[in-house]
């Protein structure tokens, strides 16, 4: 059964009670809210996903909306993973987002049977490319631009790769922008749907990109990796793109995993096979349809 | 020996041959957790648990004491073979250079005498 299968009153006593239980790739994660405008939101995002409420959740995010104690005429939203003490606290108009940072972070913190990476990673022609970038190096936006054609989303957060295997795995979720890609992200890909604008955030005004149907329900087929990109959207670079030697290619991969060391000679193997398999390319751009076609002419290469 | 001055030589408290003349050997990765890629040596430390960029110096150094135990002497003679060039200053500057920073990184060791 779906999430957008059960009706809102039932979604809404199950996230304000033992919580709603969803597959997000190989990881069951469970939410739970009592803010009706997330309720919104998340049942918007989460429509195309499966329902997990025999299994167990790897992990329980809450976000709980109440009054300050501190400040009692305020609303507050905060956010807890499990039983850990509370992680963060926002303004109640910013639950979504906490919420997402949520399931961030317990896929982050829990899964260390897999190698992950912060990055996007998208998959075309049975092969994956996984963009590991830091925040503000447009990676969400050229997600956008990429399932626009035709790519199938993977992630936009995290590259999760099996460590024995070297298989990448799809956790399909929404993708989230920032500011100004926002407004390109609804010009690039007018058909995706998008959850309402939250503004002063952290980050600035956030919006996320709803994972498309196909991508969520494709969610348990795993790939091979076909190429390791470090993108970077640069004013006036048109398009440049050049072969990254594969030692450099290890050290910002390190750099970009979020479990590397935890996983000790397991990460090195992985990480090693990893980039002896794949080519890596340094890909910085400002032109985005000549970076399509670079990336539409990478993809025919697995073809 | 007694009294606030010592005019003679103080003996080596370790009693250790010197440097050039003891091996070292590998203590902290395997063959599985190196690789050579073109000019550079990848090395995961077993000991610390963190992943090192060398140059192929230090990794021809590092499988060449992962084979046998060696002095410095023996291991210039060996990587000058294997890159067929000469045993000059400039390659015992490299090997020793090598042998530094990965005795620094917990690598290898001085075999005890």
């Amino acid at each position: 059964m779906k999430l957008g299968d059960i009706s809102r009153a039932d979604l809404r006593d199950a996230l304000a009670g033992a919580g709603c239980s969803i597959h997000f790739g190989p990881f069951v994660l469970r939410a739970k809210t009592n803010d009706a405008r997330l309720l919104a939101t998340f049942r918007h995002l989460y429509a195309h996903h499966s329902l997990a409420n025999e299994e167990i959740a790897d992990a329980t995010i809450s976000v709980d909306v109440g009054r300050d104690c501190r400040r009692p005429w305020r609303r507050q939203a905060r956010l807890r993973v499990d039983r850990d003490h509370q992680i963060s606290t926002m303004p109640s108009s910013m639950a979504g987002p906490l919420m997402e940072s949520g399931l961030n972070l317990a896929i982050a913190l829990r899964a260390h049977t897999f190698l992950q990476v912060h990055a996007g990673c998208l998959e075309k022609n049975g092969r994956a490319i996984i963009m590991p970038a830091a925040s503000g190096s447009g990676k969400s936006t050229l997600c956008a631009s990429l399932l626009n054609a035709g790519w199938r989303l993977f992630s936009d957060e995290f590259a999760v790769i099996v460590p024995e295997s070297g298989d990448v795995v799809p956790v399909p979720r929404g993708v989230s922008l920032k500011n100004a890609s926002i407004a390109i992200a609804k010009m690039i890909h007018p058909e995706a749907e998008f959850s309402p604008v939250v503004t002063g955030t952290p980050k600035g005004s956030v919006s996320v990109l709803r994972a498309p149907r196909q991508s969520v329900e494709r969610s348990h087929e795993r790939c091979r990796p076909g190429a390791v990109v470090f993108p970077k959207w640069s004013p006036d670079a048109g398009l440049q793109t050049a072969p990254v030697s594969r030692a450099e290619a290890l050290e910002l991969m390190i750099k970009n995993s979020i479990n590397y060391s935890a996983l000790d000679e397991l990460g090195f193997r992985a990480m090693t096979r990893l980039i002896e398999e794949v080519p890596a390319y340094r890909l910085t751009y400002s032109d985005s349809p000549r970076a399509m076609a670079w990336f539409e002419d990478l993809s025919n290469r697995f073809a | 020996m007694c009294g606030p001055f010592f005019y003679g030589r103080l003996p080596d408290p370790g009693g250790r041959l010197p440097v050039a003349m003891t091996k070292w050997r590998v203590i902290g990765c395997r063959r599985a957790t190196i690789r050579l890629w073109d000019n550079d040596c990848v090395v995961f430390n077993s000991l610390s648990g963190a992943t090192h960029i060398l140059s192929a110096v230090a990794g021809e150094v590092l499988f060449s004491l992962l084979s046998q135990p060696s002095d410095p002497t023996d291991l210039r003679a060996r990587i000058a073979a294997t890159f067929a060039v000469s045993d000059d200053a400039d390659l015992a500057a490299a090997v020793d250079r090598a042998i530094a920073e990965m005795d620094e990184l917990g690598l290898i060791e001085l075999e005890d005498t």
